[in-house]
């Protein structure tokens, strides 16, 4: 029961999750793309020397480098703006505290803030991912980077990827704001550099499981 | 009669860049149950730091606070909030409402948080002359119907004591009256204990008794006396804080 947090959070503050949403559109869409991206390269049916030509050129490689950059800028940024949003509802907060709401309520409120938001955000994102992947692979294949063997497809990994690394920044922000009294200047860095090497301990097991 | 809110040699003292200031400074004082309490004095007298002391939002630097007859000095932060959530209501003078929720849902958020169930919807907006408005907004109501649906919420949960922190401060003085009055009918109807701070001699006089703060001290402890001899007292105690600085200086 976080209703009141967070229907008073939606309505008096719409415009401070613009943000956190459009990062996780775009964070969806990008994922979306890049993984999809991949998940074609690997399934398409290749010869091997054909295979070890698109390995040594490094094209394999790059919707790789789309995801960890998107994983990056979407931890920090939704951390980032869901931290502003928190900020905005400090008085609120300290009113629910006040009468009687425990740190964990106003956890789980905001959680659920981040949850309302970045879900629609995240599912819009995927189907815009999938268009610009598609004209990406389209574009390389036309141009002969790749063979016309490669076509693009989905993967179903977009979705639960997208909002793993949303729900990470969303718990960076939670715990930098919920826990603001504890945290001095100096180990705001040290929780981002944590919420960083999570990100990558995440992205490599992510990675190991499309692999397989 | 047993006391709703005990301080015992209470003092909180605030870590500033400047170094500390001491914002209350051994105060004793006891609330006994079914009494409305006011508590006065200059800005920066202690007023509010004492309130939040006594109320548990805030723990002293020493002394001991005992709320509904635990000692909130030694509790831990997850027992104090339900202890607040039970028996303790809360009026502030910015009404400190969610505004975007209507008169029903902000009246009910202390039971939605957990707390003991509440009086009948009903019955608490009629106490406070807010019949028929449970499905209002909150924020399209005025300041004097505002501070009402605080007060309903305050009491919804049958509370040990209810503190109020400068309640008419924001209200003209008609609105100012009745939300006084319906504070003086909580004590004297429903024996609720009320604890309030106000810098307002008129507000002050319906109280039972009447605390004055000087430099975080207890400066005055008595029944309330009227309207000007509030008045009078705390020009006193202003006056008599001059010429210390001054002295100090």
């Amino acid at each position: 029961m976080t209703g009141g947090l967070v229907r008073q959070a939606l309505r008096r503050h719409p415009w401070s999750f613009a943000g956190p949403a459009v990062t996780q559109f775009l964070a969806g869409a990008i994922i979306a793309g890049a993984l999809g991206g991949n998940a074609s390269m690997r399934d398409a049916v290749l010869t091997p020397a054909t295979r070890q030509a698109l390995q040594d050129s490094g094209v394999l490689d790059i919707p790789v480098v789309f995801v960890l950059i998107s994983v990056y800028l979407t931890v920090l940024i939704v951390g980032i703006t869901m931290t502003t949003a928190i900020a905005r509802q400090a008085r609120d907060i300290a009113l629910v505290r006040a009468i009687g709401a425990t740190p964990a309520w106003v956890r789980r409120a905001i959680a659920v803030q981040a949850a309302l938001v970045a879900a629609p955000a995240t599912l819009l994102g995927l189907p815009f991912g999938a268009v610009l992947g598609r004209l990406w692979i389209d574009g390389l294949v036309s141009h002969g980077v790749l063979p016309v063997a490669v076509r693009f497809h989905t993967s179903a990994a977009a979705v639960p990827v997208a909002r793993i690394f949303g729900g990470v920044g969303a718990l960076a922000a939670d715990n930098l704001v919920v826990r603001a009294k504890a945290l001095s200047g100096a180990l705001v860095p040290l929780v981002l550099a944590v919420a960083f090497a999570a990100t990558k301990v995440v992205m490599h097991a992510t990675s190991v499981a499309v692999d397989l | 009669m047993d006391n709703v809110v005990e301080l015992a040699g209470v003092s909180r003292t605030y870590g500033t860049r400047r170094g500390s200031l001491t914002a209350l400074r051994d105060v004793s004082l006891a609330v006994p149950a079914g009494t409305f309490v006011a508590i006065m004095g200059a800005t920066g007298s202690g007023k509010s730091t004492l309130l939040h002391c006594a109320a548990g939002l805030d723990r002293p630097t020493s002394g001991t606070v005992r709320l509904a007859g635990q000692d909130v000095t030694r509790m831990r932060e997850g027992a104090l909030t339900r202890l607040r959530r039970d028996r303790v209501g809360f009026v502030f003078q910015s009404y400190n409402l969610l505004s975007e929720l209507t008169v029903r849902q902000d009246v009910r958020l202390p039971y939605r948080l957990g707390g003991p169930r509440s009086r009948p919807l009903d019955e608490s907006l009629a106490e406070v002359g807010l019949a028929g408005t449970a499905k209002r907004p909150v924020g399209e109501l005025s300041g004097g119907q505002r501070q009402r649906v605080a007060i309903a919420r305050a009491l919804a949960g049958r509370p040990a004591v209810v503190f109020a922190d400068e309640p008419t401060g924001a209200l003209d003085p008609t609105t100012g009256s009745q939300v006084l009055r319906l504070l003086r009918d909580c004590v004297d109807r429903d024996g609720v204990t009320v604890v309030m701070v106000t810098h307002d001699p008129a507000a002050a006089v319906w109280s039972d008794r009447l605390v004055l703060l000087r430099e975080g001290r207890l400066a005055a402890d008595g029944p309330t006396p009227e309207t000007a001899v509030i008045g009078e007292r705390l020009r006193a105690v202003s006056a008599s804080l001059v010429e210390d600085r001054a002295a100090r200086a």
